[in-house]
């Protein structure tokens, strides 16, 4: 069991070991996500290395997309 | 005689594109999508501006909710190309995070880069700025720099290879219009081969005309389309504005001049002889 931060709210994680594993609890895989890019600990992750990107406790997750902006 | 495809200034129809890296525009208005009453009217709003390069701004998904990809969605099936910001960011770091991401979500190479250093003047930092520059530049970034009406600022932003510089006509979303037209002048004059576009500030029509007869670029603005009375209208409006001033910079403007100077010639005119 992890605990982790994802968008700003913490969250509390079982059975997951990849960046991949947690995001495919938001249904977000490389196939369904056009338009969103993933940072975690600050770091970009491209979408080609979410599966093979571990994930442990204390990790910081931010999840983007294009919105409205000037 | 000239035919009509080689007139000079037919901005629309004879080959005066804008650059910005790959990309090859011919509308030299770049149009936000924030703020609008609705998303049928930003779409319509885009369609009247004719603008080809539109801004968003890169910000967390709503785990709860993915109305926002029906956003992209709705920019993606337009005739244009995202441009996506930083804004928000104050610091280098922040920025270039953002800017990642943003290459990472929309694939793109382009970026505008705001870094900004308070909430109340919404004012660029400069050596925050100049910093993540830098850094995005070497990162093979297409950087459109929104800065300062500072001369120097914009001088170092285009020696580093800034694709588009970007003074502010005055604060982001006043709406004052061009509050220091000498230093925009001066900016135009010291930098006569750098992409140059006035970002922020514009608050009607004249003020992108006044922006383009100096001798800008483009004009990149939102708050002035998006919250006026009618945003289609204005849009309308601000595409007409930017092609009336390219027009009138590249017609080259009359010499202004305190005294009178009649346009009718004084050879030929009648004399009257009897008195009143």
């Amino acid at each position: 069991m992890i605990q982790i931060t994802v968008n700003g709210t913490k969250e509390v994680h079982e059975h997951v070991v990849s960046l991949g594993d947690v995001l495919k609890t938001r249904d977000i895989t490389v196939e369904t996500s056009q338009g969103v890019a993933v940072a975690l600990n600050d770091r970009i992750v491209r979408r080609t290395e979410w599966t093979s990107t571990p994930i442990e406790t204390g990790a910081t997750v931010e999840i983007v997309t294009a919105r409205q902006g000037g | 005689m000239q035919t009509k495809t080689s007139l000079p200034g037919q901005v629309d129809e004879c080959g005066d594109w804008l650059r910005i890296g790959h990309l090859k525009l011919k509308s030299r208005l770049l149009l936000g999508t924030s703020g609008y009453p609705s998303p049928h009217v930003m779409l319509e709003s885009l369609a009247a501006s004719a603008s080809q390069l539109v801004t968003v701004a890169i910000r967390r998904i709503n785990l709860a909710d993915h109305g926002e990809e029906s956003f992209l969605d709705l920019l993606q099936s337009l005739p244009i190309e995202l441009l996506p910001n930083t804004a928000g960011c104050y610091t280098a770091r922040e920025a270039v995070l953002v800017a990642e991401m943003a290459r990472e979500a929309l694939e793109t190479n382009l970026i505008k880069l705001e870094v900004i250093g308070d909430d109340e003047t919404l004012m660029p930092d400069v050596e925050q700025l100049l910093k993540a520059a830098s850094e995005l530049i070497r990162s093979g970034f297409t950087v459109m720099a929104y800065t300062s009406d500072d001369p120097i600022t914009c001088r170092k932003l285009s020696d580093m290879g800034c694709a588009a510089v970007m003074p502010l006509a005055s604060p982001i979303g006043s709406g004052m219009g061009i509050v220091n037209p000498y230093n925009l002048e001066l900016i135009r004059t010291l930098l006569p081969e750098t992409t140059l576009i006035v970002d922020a500030g514009i608050g009607t029509a004249s003020d992108a005309t006044r922006a383009m007869e100096l001798g800008y670029d483009g004009i990149l603005l939102n708050t002035a389309v998006s919250k006026a009375k009618h945003p289609v209208q204005m849009a309308a409006a601000m595409r007409n504005a930017v092609i009336a001033g390219r027009m009138a910079r590249l017609a080259g403007r009359i010499p202004q001049r305190f005294y009178a100077q009649a346009s009718s010639s004084m050879e030929g005119r009648i004399e009257v002889t009897s008195k009143e």
